[in-house]
């Protein structure tokens, strides 16, 4: 039985996780955004026989993420700026556009833009709706490109 | 120069820690025997101590207020407490915010300064770290100007404290004038039906409205040693007649700072009541009067004015 609910668990955060993460992340920066992701998912395990029941689990956790994340100190810096070496394809004013939008502008065009999730996951996690969200996204993104001066992929 | 898109995904994907089931389960498991992992827990922010010292101080002293003014009726007093505190609150809303506001400034100074000595020993050990070194515990050999640096930064880091000191001692003594200011101090306040008949008394005599006053007076209502006024011994019609034009061509006016205080007369159902810190204002002069009014019950009960005494002047 424990082992069920174990696997179960295990599913839903295989399935989950990544989405949560990457939300969180977004929205209360890198440190603050792991923080609250490893406490919403603690909350999960520790909740799971009510979890599973609800009807939007993913979305429910991250309002449990977000009330974990009000626990800690917001940083004076969301993104802090990543080493070259690390990641050369980064903009070094990436970091800055990025913390110039809104919370739910920075999570929509993450997950959508950059990760590749549709309107239907990112809506169900934030719990809006799909406009919404894809004005979000368009003008996060419309935004972003606006700071670095580029929309062509000149790489490719 | 790879698109916004590509090189958020970099980003995120190289700066985001993810974390998998396995972890979950194993720090559940630790969290049950007792251990907790080490977090930056969110700290008080100067902000919101400012608010809740604002609020926790007009709620507190609210309560106080309300407190001493139910005081009486719980412990059986009769005519204690409420009218003082009703004689005083024309004055101390003001009091009241600016205690408010002092209690915030403290708080909000002492969550800052909290918060900037964590901030720079937190800062001084990210940077023993960063530079790869270890903290120990050395022996600094002091010179004259280092010397002289370390008393100017202890100098300028006293003077918060020193500030918060002060604005504490400023809430303590405003909390304590005010809780003196509303304590009911005297057994003999007046009760607020003769609160009331006084109010009302005197403002029939400011408006030389000789109905409202004949209302508020008895059949043999007297007036004695006015300034510049002979003894007045009244009737009804008397009033309106005698007193009325007397005092209106004069100008009168009296105001009555103090609170009351009632006593029991000689008579059954009477009361003599002291008017403290009056003023009566004639030819535009002001004479500092005590009065003392006669209050008794008529036959249906109702408070009346039997006799007023100017003393003083």
């Amino acid at each position: 039985m424990e082992s069920d609910e174990r696997q179960a668990f295990v599913r839903f955060v295989k399935e989950t996780e990544p989405r949560l993460s990457y939300a969180l992340a977004a929205a209360y920066g890198l440190e603050v955004g792991a923080e609250a992701t490893a406490d919403a998912l603690a909350w999960a395990w520790e909740h799971w026989d009510a979890l599973e029941q609800k009807r939007n689990p993913a979305g429910y956790l991250y309002r449990v993420g977000q009330s974990k994340a009000r626990r800690y100190c917001r940083p004076r810096v969301l993104f802090p700026e990543v080493p070259v070496a690390e990641v050369p394809s980064v903009e070094p004013g990436l970091t800055k556009s990025l913390e110039a939008l809104s919370k739910n502008q920075r999570v929509a065009v993450v997950l959508i833009h950059a990760m590749g999730y549709s309107e239907r996951e990112v809506a169900d996690l934030l719990g809006i709706s799909r406009w919404s969200v894809r004005t979000h996204a368009d003008r996060g993104l419309r935004r972003i490109q606006s700071a670095l001066g580029v929309s062509i992929d000149v790489a490719s | 120069m790879s698109l916004p898109e590509t090189q958020l995904r970099a980003y995120f994907d190289a700066g985001v820690e993810r974390i998998t089931a396995e972890d979950v389960i194993a720090g559940s498991r630790v969290a049950e025997r007792g251990m907790e992992p080490l977090r930056s827990s969110r700290n008080l922010k100067p902000a919101w101590a400012g608010v809740a010292a604002f609020a926790v101080t007009l709620v507190g002293l609210g309560g106080l207020a309300s407190v001493l003014r139910f005081a009486p009726q719980l412990t059986g007093q009769t005519g204690t407490g409420g009218i003082e505190i009703v004689e005083a609150g024309d004055g101390t809303i003001g009091v009241w915010l600016i205690a408010a506001v002092v209690a915030a400034i403290a708080a909000a100074m002492s969550v800052w300064l909290v918060r900037r000595s964590s901030a720079r020993a937190q800062h001084r050990y990210d940077e023993e770290l960063d530079q790869g070194g270890v903290m120990v515990m050395e022996t600094i050999e002091r010179t004259d100007v280092e010397s002289q640096e370390s008393k100017k930064t202890a100098h300028r880091g006293r003077w918060p404290i020193v500030l918060i000191v002060l604005l504490a001692l400023a809430v303590v003594g405003l909390v304590a004038w005010m809780a003196f200011g509303m304590r009911p101090n005297s057994p003999n306040a007046a009760p607020p039906e003769i609160t009331q008949l006084i109010d009302d008394y005197t403002a029939a005599w400011n408006a030389y409205d000789g109905e409202a006053l004949e209302a508020l007076v008895s059949p043999y209502y007297e007036v004695s040693s006015g300034p510049g006024m002979n003894d007045l011994d009244l009737d009804l019609e008397g009033v309106q007649s005698s007193l009325y034009p007397e005092i209106e061509s004069w100008g009168w006016h009296i105001t009555h700072e103090g609170p009351y205080y009632a006593v029991a007369g000689d008579e059954p159902g009477s009361w003599l009541v002291s008017l403290e810190g009056s003023v009566v204002t004639r030819d535009e002069t002001d004479h500092n009067q005590m009065s003392v009014l006669k209050v008794i019950a008529s036959p249906e009960g109702k408070l009346l004015v039997r006799k007023h005494l100017f003393v003083g002047g």
